[in-house]
């Protein structure tokens, strides 16, 4: 099969993606590129092992009924994947746009989804409102497995959750709060163990990485009383 | 140091203060107890006259806090003595006193501290607070001559990717456990190639790493833009206990291989900071600034992505007393002092915490 590709959407630090067609139909290509300042033994492991993580991931979550890209081609000696277009924006681009019932309803969903993932066993590894994407239609997309992976462990769960809090919160502060809070009843219908992931997340904001001695209290406290 | 440096500082500075004056710095934050005198000409040249650093090493084991500050107790007086000296000053010809309140170990910040209290209410000096992180980037930034880089901090005590923005230091990832300094000092330490940790500018790492050639895989932990290094480190002791106990090359590859996955970790971070920032220049300080293997995959990075490339010379970017004079300085022209009685010393002072007035 021949893919046309167009022009470049985005780089990232560890690949390039392109727009691009396949038969008629519009098509994301997404090229793990060599980086000269990786050991070369390591650079091969590395752009292997993410590329294919990345596409069992997606394939996982699709049978899952999720909305995520659905992969259509993958070449594992160039290292690229080449997955459906999803025609929208992202969460980042519009999110001081959309109004607080729209938003509250994309954020119950977004909650929804992540939960079926992580009941599934899978951890995105980089949440953010940046890999979120929103259709004309309002659908929420979840893109971007490049840092995704499968583990049982509470941790990766956790993470997610911090991540994609603290992008919200660097956007939106004023309504962080109740954001989370939509998210949260979106997760808690789809992922039995959420009370679990919330404890962990706490305590990944009290761990190590300094933070001042008052804020620490005041967390711990937190943590104790709800 | 022989015979004073002379900087431009690289942005405009405000036109409060068209005179010069001369700031004494100190830092104690960790291991170094240092001593920096900078003289300011009144509009935007900077000369370090002195920059005396003694440095704490242990016999065994890593940084014991009380035994660090007995140490910096014992040197303060020589080091101050010793940087008037090469500055050709005499203490009451100083203008003011600029003195490391944290982050770091608080028995060793406490002796900076409260010489500088002295120094400060016995001669009637003004006392001037800094951030021991926000230190490192300006000086960093003096000598580089870059006014607006992404500053990737890496040291014993911090590892995190910094970009100024609207007047402070924005945090765009970090270490969500261990700093990259303590991992390849714990590391060596527990296979019983250090302490000494560094000589002759080579970290123990770096000397066991020319044993091996093979690279092996380890936990290469990323999330998001943070990073972790404490499963690293129990997967590679794990490995030289295991494997490396008898057979030197193989103990070779397991440090090779632990450089090369903690450093392909903090690259590709600085990296993504890098795109997300869309900054034209990149400036690494902090201790492990002077990393030959680190240095070179920065530049690698920073070709790939046209940009500028910068490292921060050894003399200025492990602790040193000159940035903290410096950063006086700085703080100063600014307005920021500090009355003697309320210069509390603040452990984990987060450097996005700090307001930086001359970070646009």
């Amino acid at each position: 099969m021949n893919v046309a590709i167009g022009e470049k959407i985005a780089e990232g630090a560890e690949s390039v993606v392109f727009r691009g067609s396949i038969m008629g139909v519009d098509v994301v290509v997404k090229i793990r590129v060599s980086r000269s300042y990786r050991h070369p033994e390591y650079d091969r492991v590395f752009r292997s092992y993410r590329t294919r993580t990345e596409v069992r991931v997606m394939a996982d979550l699709l049978a899952k009924g999720l909305r995520v890209p659905t992969p259509i081609l993958v070449d594992m000696e160039n290292y690229v994947i080449v997955m459906t277009y999803i025609r929208g924006r992202k969460l980042s681009h519009v999110i001081s746009d959309l109004g607080g019932e729209t938003l509250e309803e994309i954020y119950r969903d977004i909650g929804r989804q992540v939960g079926v993932m992580h009941a599934s066993g899978i951890y995105h590894g980089d949440l953010t409102v940046s890999n979120i994407m929103i259709t004309d239609r309002k659908e929420v997309y979840l893109i971007d497995f490049g840092l995704s992976g499968y583990s049982r462990d509470v941790e990766e769960y956790a993470i997610d959750l911090h991540l994609f809090d603290r992008s919200t919160r660097s956007l939106a502060p004023a309504r962080a709060d109740e954001l989370f809070e939509a998210f949260m009843k979106g997760y808690q219908a789809s992922f039995p163990r959420y009370l679990e992931v919330v404890e962990r997340m706490k305590d990944i904001r009290r761990r190590g990485r300094y933070i001042e001695e008052r804020l620490r209290r005041k967390l711990r406290r937190e943590a104790y009383t709800s | 140091m022989s015979g004073s440096l002379s900087y431009i500082i690289p942005f405009e500075p405000p036109p409060l203060l068209r005179e010069r004056i001369t700031v004494l710095g100190i830092e104690s934050t960790s291991h170094t107890f240092g001593v920096g005198i900078v003289e300011y000409d009144g509009g935007r040249r900077v000369s370090i006259l002195a920059n005396v650093n003694k440095r704490y090493v242990p016999a065994k084991g890593g940084i014991h806090p009380r035994e660090a500050s007995i140490t910096h107790m014992r040197n303060s007086k020589e080091a101050i003595e010793e940087a008037l000296a090469q500055a050709g000053l005499k203490i009451k010809e100083i203008h003011s006193i600029a003195v490391a309140l944290g982050p770091g170990l608080g028995p060793c910040i406490r002796v900076g501290a409260t010489i500088a209290r002295f120094l400060s209410s016995r001669l009637g000096k003004p006392l001037i607070p800094v951030n021991h992180a926000v230190a490192h980037v300006e000086i960093g930034k003096l000598v580089s001559g870059l006014s607006d880089p992404l500053v990737v901090y890496v040291s014993g005590g911090n590892t995190m990717i910094l970009a100024g923005r609207e007047k402070s230091y924005r945090v765009y990832g970090e270490t969500l456990d261990i700093p990259l300094g303590n991992l390849f000092d714990t590391f060596t330490r527990e296979i019983g190639i250090a302490p000494p940790y560094v000589v002759g500018g080579k970290h123990a790492l770096d000397l066991c790493s020319e044993w091996g050639s093979e690279f092996i895989p380890l936990p290469y932990v990323v999330k998001g833009n943070d990073l972790s290094f404490s499963g690293l480190l129990t997967a590679a002791l794990q490995l030289a206990r295991r494997e490396g106990r008898v057979d030197k090359k193989r103990l070779g590859d397991i440090c090779l291989s632990l450089r090369e996955t903690a450093f392909n970790m903090l690259v590709e971070v600085a990296e993504r900071a890098l795109l997300t920032t869309e900054k034209k220049s990149i400036l690494l300080v902090g201790g492990v600034a002077s990393n030959t293997y680190l240095n070179r995959k920065f530049e690698l990075m920073a070709g790939e992505h046209n940009v500028v490339y910068k490292a921060t010379p050894q003399e200025f970017s492990g602790d040193n007393g000159a940035m903290i004079a410096y950063t006086g300085l700085l703080n100063f022209i600014h307005g920021i002092v500090v009355e003697p009685s309320k210069a509390y010393v603040r452990q984990r002072w987060r450097v996005d915490e700090v307001e930086v007035p001359w970070v646009r």
